[in-house]
């Protein structure tokens, strides 16, 4: 008895929700309606003058898209855009920070390897250029920190061109190509020779770096 | 990896320049001829449009990126300083057909938080020849894709409430109607409000959308008018 309770009330359940509404309906999501404001909406002079608003708006705006070339990194996917006004002259993979955290047991000095987020410039830019190896660099290779310069430098390894936007960040080639697309550098943005020599040609000291 | 990386230019109407076509074309200013009749600006288009671009404006005072979703233009951008950065395409924006589903949707959102939030995949150990010396097998991330992979189905909440659900092509015709749906639905278990809008993108435009998204991020949604 007590089981064929149980099984009706099975049924009447699933009968529910069998016939119970689906999710909730969605269309295209059309223009504006007033019911869509809290407020009236302007009506005679009020309106055109908030049109006008708009269109002197809009063009301010406008105004602000860079014409000239300027250099997109999206460091959470590894691909740097080089854009000039609403076009993309170039697509590139790239790799940026590794996000790896380096603590110098001796100093307790702490390094953390992202990609800064932001608006910058380039500031300098360099053929060939030679990387001048940081503490962390030696730190990180288990090796002594050099007390001169010649000790520190390194040759070949940032490829044929280097665009320095501040704070040691550059945007440069790399000797592992193939781990392009993937997060591995210290911070700076890496690229393919090819890629860099065209954002190499294109950029300039005072190009605008755009990092998000 | 990744598909359609190429030198070759690609001509993408700026997203932030939305707005002057259509302005204009609220004015009648885009019918030249004499005898066509200046037809009355849409009120509720100039006051949407006009939000957008003051929000905009606002926003792009700030050292933050933040997004523009352009119904117009059927794009959803990641902007800073009124530059647009990134442009994504969507393929449809849906609204819940409830009546107040739209209301305040038409100024800007802050806050915006995603769910489910990024979870990373180890790296993997990969020989490297260190210096044309010594090969050493490192730890190396991922590709993007890999590390942070992302679901078909995401959600952004801003502060305000409104809620956006972002579904990959893959993703799309969600648990619509099925059972499981019903299930939770029926016994109360949606935790989550129901998302005022649902934006379909394609699926690789997806994953580096929800990939790219930043923290706390605001949105300024641009309407499409006649």
């Amino acid at each position: 008895m007590a089981l064929a309770l149980y099984g009706v009330g099975a049924a009447l359940v699933l009968a529910a929700l069998l016939m119970s509404p689906a999710e909730p309906a969605y269309s295209a999501l059309g223009a504006p309606a007033a019911d869509d404001f809290a407020t009236p909406l302007p009506t005679g002079d009020d309106l055109a003058a908030l049109a006008t608003a708009n269109t002197r708006l809009a063009r301010t705006l406008k105004d602000e898209i860079p014409h000239e070339v300027y250099i997109v990194v999206d460091s959470m996917n590894n691909r740097v855009f080089l854009k000039r006004g609403e076009l993309i002259e170039m697509d590139a993979v790239a790799s940026t920070g590794s996000s790896k955290r380096l603590i110098d047991p001796g100093s307790e000095r702490e390094w953390v390897f992202n990609t800064p987020r932001g608006e910058f410039r380039v500031r300098e830019e360099r053929r060939n250029p030679v990387w001048v190896k940081p503490d962390w660099a030696f730190i990180e290779e288990g090796k002594p920190i050099p007390r001169t310069r010649a000790e520190r430098e390194e040759h070949g390894s940032l490829g044929e061109h280097g665009l320095y936007f501040g704070d040691g960040f550059i945007i440069h080639g790399t000797l592992y190509e193939r781990l392009l697309g993937r997060s591995v550098s210290h911070g700076c943005i890496r690229l393919g020779r090819d890629d860099l020599r065209q954002v190499a040609a294109a950029a300039g000291v005072g190009t605008r770096i755009f990092i998000f | 990896m990744f598909r359609g990386i190429g030198r070759a230019s690609v001509v993408l109407a700026s997203t932030l320049s939305f707005a002057l076509a259509s302005t204009e074309q609220a004015h009648g200013q885009s019918t030249p001829t004499a005898s066509a009749p200046t037809a009355a600006p849409d009120a509720a288009c100039v006051v949407a449009r006009n939000n957008a671009l003051t929000g905009i404006a606002e926003l792009a005072e700030r050292d933050e990126s933040y997004l523009v979703l352009d119904l117009a233009m059927s794009n959803i951008t990641i902007a800073l300083h009124a530059v647009p950065l990134r442009i994504f395409p969507v393929l449809a924006v849906e609204a819940a057909t409830e009546a107040d589903a739209t209301q305040n949707i038409w100024q800007t959102h802050g806050g915006g938080v995603f769910s489910p939030a990024r979870t990373e995949n180890p790296p993997e150990e990969l020989p490297v020849t260190l210096e044309g010396e010594t090969e050493e097998v490192v730890q190396i991330h991922l590709p993007p894709a890999q590390r942070f992979p992302a679901p078909s189905t995401y959600r952004v909440t801003f502060a305000d409430g409104l809620a956006i659900e972002f579904h990959s092509e893959e993703g799309a015709g969600p648990a619509a109607g099925g059972l499981g749906a019903r299930i939770a639905s029926w016994f109360g278990k949606n935790s989550e409000a129901k998302p005022a809008l649902r934006i379909r993108m394609e699926a690789m435009e997806a994953g580096d959308f929800y990939r790219a998204l930043p923290d706390s991020v605001a949105l300024v949604i641009a309407p499409a008018c006649p």
